[in-house]
Formats: structure tokens, C-alpha cells, sequence
């Protein structure tokens, strides 16, 4: 149902009406109507969201509607997000007032009304000042701090610096840093230097995209000295792909030669079999900026498949090897259809073989769906008819009601474990 | 058939009550407070039972829908909603509750709104009123959603702490009334005359905190008086650990932190034990509690930390203190999958749980304290499974996740 919502708004609601759905999975199925009727008639949204019990999940639904006016709907937006935040006030726990308070403040920014934001923000001080620093109060201190970095950086720093749990910490600080990239980047390494080491390489990527714009020699820098490079490249190549398109060739082809590199000194990640995929997701951008050179990323992300001497001992319940060539197939799709599904047809012969194993336990398994409709969803819908386990459906339903980049960024966060190669968030 | 145009000429100037000052005002759209959040109806494709349809040749599509626009046992007003030859959909609202829809019922409006007066039905001293109110009534891009909303608001003023603000009310919930949790009470705080949504809309509740006081609410339903009335004193709460004395030598409390939060949203926080602290009145349930111990054998603390929503609620009343412990008796439990007895090769799956005495999860054990580099220790529960002459079948430690 939930997938349902964002396909067709109109039979959702006519289910809702008829009473058909437990009550208690309605307020999540209208938090996913509100998200798909926001883009087209917002008005129709609100008055979803206003069927909503009064609590967190209708402050967030409204607050997903005033996200998705256009700009310069000052007026408007004013109205929405009030209305978010008079709800938000009788939100009884402090600490969920506080991170709804927080989301307020964020969109307000967002959209301009930085004033306005910082108001809201100081409402949240007081209850933030209240907070333990520990669990899900310390948590929606580090939401508070992450907002309020971006206009006192030391007090917010301070506050994070209270969490007792490092990895916590790093979090908060890779947030803040991320944040900062685009407006003051020196303070965006400087907040980036203060997580640990060992977290740093994940937190790059993000940063080095904030910072390509504001400045590409820092998001060099940085992003030459992680093993997540690759990543990093791609990235900062996608935020300067319109304004400099010259320097973003260069840097998707930094961006290969990295994971080339990359595979041939790091068995771990080649084992893991996602450097192929990743080549794969630089496809889109060669298009973009090197038309002429997408076949020759093409061979190069084939290149880097790993091929299993031996047949995968673990459980079907396991990702097995055959379904990481699956992610390179959801990229090569677009460009050579036959190609890819050579690629997917070893993953599909073990369907075949073990489908009562894999019935119950599909999650690992969604690059193969995603890529199946990727490649023909005419046929992935006959084999999820005929072969496929019930969850593959709603995996599959999904890709198929986005669209272009927006599929590929959801593909990338949802089905094949890439967050960190996905734009969605930054 | 009504027009929007006499509708709008008559209620724009309509007084609520000879006995206030307080009158309906139905602003030009687009200005502000024209109308709250329209919310949607059911629709359904047969009229109800005790409905009868006099409309010569209703359109396709036909589907019917109801609302209360008045008290909770007062008759509720139903349309019909079908397409016209041409396909436009069209909007018959039996306004006078006669539970007879009819051609005369047609409501004039645009391809996708359509404004019409419907009364809100009330009884004051067992004598029956309506008071008319504008309802907008509005069709999704859908097609599939009909929502309504009372227009415009409810103008007046009211004291605040002696000083007199001009006050809107909203019908936020749609029932014609203004004492609802989705009603809306603009307060003009700055008399800018400017009505923030951020600073002076508030949602009607039995308290609410404004310009940082606290304040009861009073009205009648139909909005024709507002008082605030500010919550003057405090009370206190002193924490105590009534069992304390029992614990093994050694044990002393070394830290207490308390997280205490009230019905309307007050939030107080408790550092210690044996020290009073001040709150406004109100009652208040325990969101956390974190709780110090020290170590006998002299090393690190000991650190707990429960967290949830208390299930009991403290009254605090003004110029009272009152000492409760927000430990307690902790309770001892344990979750298991499945209801029936596991038959021999099914999986036991069995996860124990503590709690304080109000409910709140243990889920934090640490040593030493936080920011300090701090430790998670192996704590939690040996679990061990017997059969019933005491042999040992299997024994796991489980922790905390």
C-alpha cells in the first residue's frame, strides 16, 4: 500500500475510505500519500496530512508539503510550517519536539527565510539546554547542534563534544562538516579533522561534494587521502557537471582510475564486489560529459567484476556473488541491454534452483530486481509473476515509479547498499 | 440556488452574539486566515439508508458524503457529488438537514470549489441554534477527495495579563465549534496586527504557553468569549531513592539525572537527589532516568540509564512539594516469540527486559561517566534453560543492543 500511494494517490485514498486497511497502518500510508500528492496539489496533500492523528508523523507530513513549494511562496510556506509548529508545541516528549522544532528550522533555511529558521531555532534552545547528552536525547542534541553550527559554531561543537558515544560523535561531526562545505570550508575540515579516523573516509564523500563548488582544491585534498577517493571523485564530478564541465570530466576520470587502482591493492573491497557497480553508476555522468567515451566506462566497469572460482558455499539467503553483478547490470542497462542480461542470467539460474530458499529471505537480492525492470520491465514483472519471491514486487514496483536520476539515486540508497555514491541527502 | 456573492454580503458582516464582541469575518481569498486546511470526507457510492434522493437526473459518478457540522449527537448534513452532462462535477449540499437531497440544493461554484452557508446546529439551554458559518468545499486534482473547511475566523480580543490583544479563531477541525485540538487561536502578541504563524498561532488545549507563560484557556464552544487566565506559583518535586537504605554496602548514589515532562509540554530536569526543584504546576510522568552507582571495590562508576514515557502520572500542585522515586521496585521480564510452548526443533527466541517501577526500559549500561572515554561493560542477564528436573539444556548472556 505504501508503494501503491506513490503510484496512484487517487486508489490509495478510495482504499483508505473503504476501510480496507488495518487503522493502524493508516497514518504511514497518508505520510506517503502527503509525499506524493505534495509535488502536484499540495493543497490536496494538506488536507491528507490534516486527517493525520495530531503528533510527530503530522508535523513531519506537513512539513513535507511546505518542502515541496515552489520558491517564492514565502506566504504560504510561512502558513504551513506554523501550523507544523503550533502541533509541534503540544508534542508532549522533548526531545521529539526538539528534532521536529530542528526540521522546521532546516526547511525554513532552506527556502530563504533564514530569520525565521533562527527564531524557530532559538525556541529549541531551551529545550536542547534540557537534554541529556545520552540516547535518543543526546541524539536530538546532535540534531539541534547540526543546525546550529551552521550559525555558532563553537557552542554547537561543544554539545556534541558532551555524547558520550564516539561513533555518535563522528556522525554529528561528518553532518556538520557536510553542512558547512558549501559556505565556509575551511571550518568544514577543521569540523571534519574531529572524526575519528577510522569514520572519516565515509564521511568524505558527502563533504568533498559541498566543498567542490566553494572549494575544489580542499575536496581534493581530502578526497585523495581516503580509500573511499572514488566515491569522493564522483561525486564533486556531479556537483560541477553543469557550471564545469571540463573540470568534472577530469574528475569522473580521476573518479575510474581510482577504482581501477583501488581493486588492485584492496582485496576487501574487491571481494565485495561493489567496485564494479560503482564504475557502472559513473555510466550516467559519461554520458553527460563524454558521450564518447561511455563505451570505453562500460568495458572498464566490467573489467573490475569479480569472478568466483569457485561456487558460493553460503546460504541462497546470502547475498551471493551472481547478485553483485546484478548492480552493474541496473547501470549497463541503458547502454547495452543484451550485455546486461548475460549479466543478470547466472543470479536468475540460482532463482531457478533454490526459489523455495529465497522465498523467505529476499532482501539481499534487490539488485537483481531493481536491475530486471531496469533492463525490461515487461519481463521482470512476467518473472516476478512466475519466479520471484512476493517481496521482489514491491522493490520492483518502486524503481519503476521513479524516474531517470531520481531512480538511479534510489537504486543506489535503497537497493544496492551505495549510499555513500548517491547524491540523496546532500 | 445560492450564489457565493449574497452568501459572502450577508456573513461578512455577521455578528456571532448580541451578548460579545467577538464577530464572524470571512476575509477576500487569498487574504490572510481565508481558510484553515480543508479536510477530507468519506465518500461513498450510495446515499445512506435514511437519505432520499430528489434530484431529477443525478450524474455519473455519483457518490455521497456526510458531515457533523455542529454538536456530536446533531444531524448531520449530507451532499451528493456527480459530474454533469458535460463531465464537470457538480455539488448538491442539503443544507437544511432535512435528509432529502434535491435540484434546489445545487451549490453554485467553480469546476473544483464551491462555497455555500451551512449552520453550525448547537443547543443552548435546550433551544436550537444555528450559526451560520461559510464552508468551502474543494475536489482534489484526484478527483477522489472532497475536503471542507470553515472560512474565515472569529474576531475579537482578550486579556493577556491585563493587557487587551486582538484574537482570531480558527475552525481547524471543521465541526463549526472552536474548542477543538485543531482549532486555531491567533493572539496578536506584538499588536502589529501582522498575525505570525510562527510566534502567535497557537492550537486550542486546556493550557497553553504563551510569550513563555502558561496559561489555562477558557471559551465556549462557539468562541463568543476567551479568557487566559496565567498559571500563577509553582509546586516542587524532590526525587528521592526510597529503597537507597537497602542497597549493598558500598552503593552509594553517585549521580542522578532525571528528565521529567508535563501534559502541556513543560520539560524538568532533576540533577540530584534530596534537593527540591521548582515546577510549574501540572502533572508530570518521568522520560528518562539516569542513574549513578558507585562501585564498591572502588572502580568506575556504574551508570544506568532507563528511558520511555512513564506510565503514572505526579500531581504537582502549587505551593506543594512532593518526593517520588524515580526507581522504585524495578520490574523483571522478558519478552518471548510466540505465544504457544516451542515444540522440540522450533527456535526459543526469549529476551529479558527491567524496568523502574514506572515502566521506563532499561537499555544503557556503562562504566564511568560520559564524554570520559567510558565503557560498556558485559552487563545484562545470564539466561539459563532447564528442564524441569534442573538439568542445563542451554545458557546464553544476553545484553543490551
Amino acid at each position: 500500500m505504501r508503494c501503491l500511494a506513490g503510484l496512484d494517490p487517487a486508489a490509495t485514498l478510495e482504499a483508505l475510505g473503504r476501510g480496507v486497511i488495518d487503522y493502524r497502518w493508516h497514518d504511514t500510508i497518508r505520510g506517503e500519500l502527503v509525499e506524493a500528492l505534495a509535488k502536484t496539489d499540495p493543497e490536496e496533500a494538506l488536507a491528507v496530512a490534516t486527517s493525520m492523528e495530531l503528533g510527530q508523523s503530522s508535523v513531519l507530513a506537513h512539513l513535507a508539503v511546505a518542502g515541496q513549494l515552489d520558491p517564492g511562496h514565502g506566504d504560504r510556506l510561512l502558513a504551513i510550517v506554523g501550523s507544523a509548529l503550533a502541533q509541534t508545541r503540544l508534542v508532549e516528549d522533548p526531545a521529539h519536539r526538539l528534532v521536529l522544532l530542528v526540521r522546521a528550522a532546516e526547511l525554513l533555511r532552506h527556502f530563504g527565510e533564514e530569520d525565521s529558521g533562527r527564531e524557530v531555532l532559538e525556541e529549541a534552545r531551551t529545550i536542547a539546554a534540557l537534554l541529556s547528552p545520552q540516547e535518543w536525547s543526546g541524539y536530538a542534541r546532535g540534531v539541534y547542534a547540526e543546525e546550529l553550527a551552521l550559525f555558532e559554531l563553537d557552542p554547537a561543537l561543544e554539545m556534541i563534544a558532551e555524547r558520550p558515544d564516539r561513533y555518535d560523535r563522528s556522525r554529528n561531526y561528518g553532518n556538520i562538516a557536510r553542512k558547512l562545505a558549501g559556505v565556509d570550508p575551511e571550518s568544514a575540515e577543521a569540523v571534519y579533522e574531529k572524526i575519528e579516523r577510522r569514520s572519516r573516509g565515509r564521511a568524505a564523500p558527502g563533504i568533498c561534494y559541498g566543498l567542490a563548488r566553494s572549494d575544489l582544491e580542499r575536496a581534493r585534498r581530502i578526497a585523495a587521502a581516503v580509500p573511499l577517493a572514488p566515491e569522493a571523485y564522483a561525486l564533486m564530478a556531479r556537483a560541477l557537471s553543469e557550471e564545469e564541465p571540463e573540470v568534472a570530466r577530469e574528475l569522473l576520470e580521476s573518479a575510474s582510475r581510482e577504482l581501477a587502482e583501488r581493486v588492485g591493492r584492496s582485496p576487501y573491497l574487491y571481494l565485495s564486489g561493489c567496485d564494479a557497480a560503482l564504475a557502472g553508476s559513473l555510466l550516467p555522468l559519461a554520458e553527460q560529459l563524454a558521450p564518447e567515451r561511455v563505451r570505453e566506462y562500460l568495458c572498464r566497469a566490467i573489467a573490475l567484476r569479480w569472478r568466483s572460482p569457485e561456487p558460493d558455499p553460503r546460504p541462497v539467503s546470502h547475498q551471493p556473488a551472481q547478485v553483485k553483478d546484478c548492480a552493474l547490470a541496473f547501470f549497463v542497462a541503458r547502454y547495452d541491454r543484451e550485455l546486461a542480461r548475460a549479466l543478470v542470467a547466472p543470479a536468475l539460474e540460482l532463482v531457478r534452483d533454490r526459489a523455495e530458499q529465497l522465498q523467505l529471505r529476499s532482501g539481499g537480492w534487490k539488485p537483481l530486481f531493481a536491475a530486471l525492470v531496469e533492463i525490461d520491465p515487461e519481463w521482470g514483472a512476467q518473472l516476478a509473476e512466475e519466479l520471484l519471491p512476493l517481496g521482489a514486487r514491491g522493490i520492483m514496483a518502486n524503481v519503476l515509479a521513479r524516474d531517470g536520476e531520481a531512480r538511479r539515486q534510489y537504486v543506489l540508497s535503497e537497493c544496492l547498499d551505495m549510499s555513500m555514491a548517491s547524491t540523496e541527502g546532500l | 440556488m445560492i450564489t457565493n456573492l449574497t452568501l459572502f454580503a450577508i456573513l461578512a458582516t455577521f455578528t456571532t452574539s448580541d451578548e460579545a464582541d467577538w464577530r464572524y469575518v470571512v476575509p477576500e481569498p487569498g487574504e490572510k486566515h481565508y481558510a484553515p486546511t480543508a479536510l477530507p470526507v468519506g465518500l461513498a457510492p450510495a446515499p445512506p439508508d435514511d437519505v432520499r434522493v430528489e434530484i431529477g437526473a443525478v450524474g455519473e459518478q455519483p457518490r455521497y458524503g456526510q458531515l457533523r457540522y455542529g454538536d456530536p449527537d446533531s444531524k448531520r448534513v449530507v451532499f451528493l457529488l456527480d459530474r454533469d452532462p458535460d463531465g464537470e462535477p457538480r455539488l448538491f449540499i442539503d443544507r437544511n438537514r432535512d435528509r432529502v437531497l434535491q435540484d434546489e440544493e445545487l451549490v453554485d461554484g467553480g469546476a473544483r470549489e464551491w462555497v455555500t452557508e451551512i449552520g453550525v446546529l448547537t443547543r443552548r439551554e435546550e433551544e436550537e441554534r444555528l450559526e451560520p458559518r461559510q464552508v468551502l468545499f474543494r475536489l482534489g486534482r484526484t478527483g477522489r477527495t472532497l475536503s471542507y473547511a470553515t472560512l474565515g475566523y472569529l474576531e475579537g480580543s482578550c486579556a493577556i495579563d491585563g493587557e487587551e490583544r486582538a484574537a482570531r479563531r480558527v475552525d481547524g477541525n471543521g465541526d463549526g465549534f472552536l474548542t477543538g485540538e485543531r482549532d486555531q487561536l491567533w493572539l496578536d502578541l506584538d499588536g502589529d496586527g501582522n498575525w505570525s504563524s510562527l510566534r502567535e498561532l497557537f492550537l486550542f488545549a486546556p493550557v497553553v504557553t504563551v510569550a513563555g507563560g502558561r496559561y489555562v484557556l477558557r471559551s465556549d464552544r462557539l468562541g463568543d468569549d476567551l479568557e487566559l487566565e496565567r498559571i500563577e506559583g509553582s509546586g516542587r518535586i524532590r526525587l528521592e531513592l526510597i529503597d537507597a537504605e537497602g542497597l549493598p554496602e558500598g552503593r552509594e548514589v553517585t549521580a542522578m539525572y532525571v528528565l521529567l515532562s508535563s501534559k502541556d509540554g513543560v520539560v524538568a530536569t532533576v540533577h540530584s537527589t534530596g534537593q527540591a526543584v521548582e515546577v510549574p504546576p501540572g502533572e508530570y510522568r518521568f522520560g528518562m532516568v539516569t542513574l549513578g552507582l558507585a562501585d564498591p571495590g572502588g572502580g568506575e562508576e556504574w551508570r544506568f540509564v532507563f528511558s520511555g514515557s512513564g506510565d503514572r502520572w505526579y500531581d504537582v500542585a502549587r505551593d506543594e512539594e512532593i518526593t517520588i522515586d524515580p526507581v522504585g521496585t524495578p520490574r523483571i521480564g522478558r519478552y518471548r516469540d510466540g505465544v504457544s510452548p516451542p515444540r522440540p526443533g522450533e527456535e526459543l527466541t526469549t529476551r529479558p527486559w527491567v524496568t523502574t517501577e514506572d515502566g521506563l526500559l532499561l537499555n544503557i549500561v556503562h562504566r564511568g561517566q560520559p564524554g570520559r572515554g567510558y565503557r560498556r561493560e558485559a552487563a545484562g542477564a545470564r539466561v539459563r534453560l532447564l528442564t524441569l528436573e534442573g538439568k542445563l539444556l542451554a545458557s546464553f548472556h544476553s545484553g543490551f543492543s
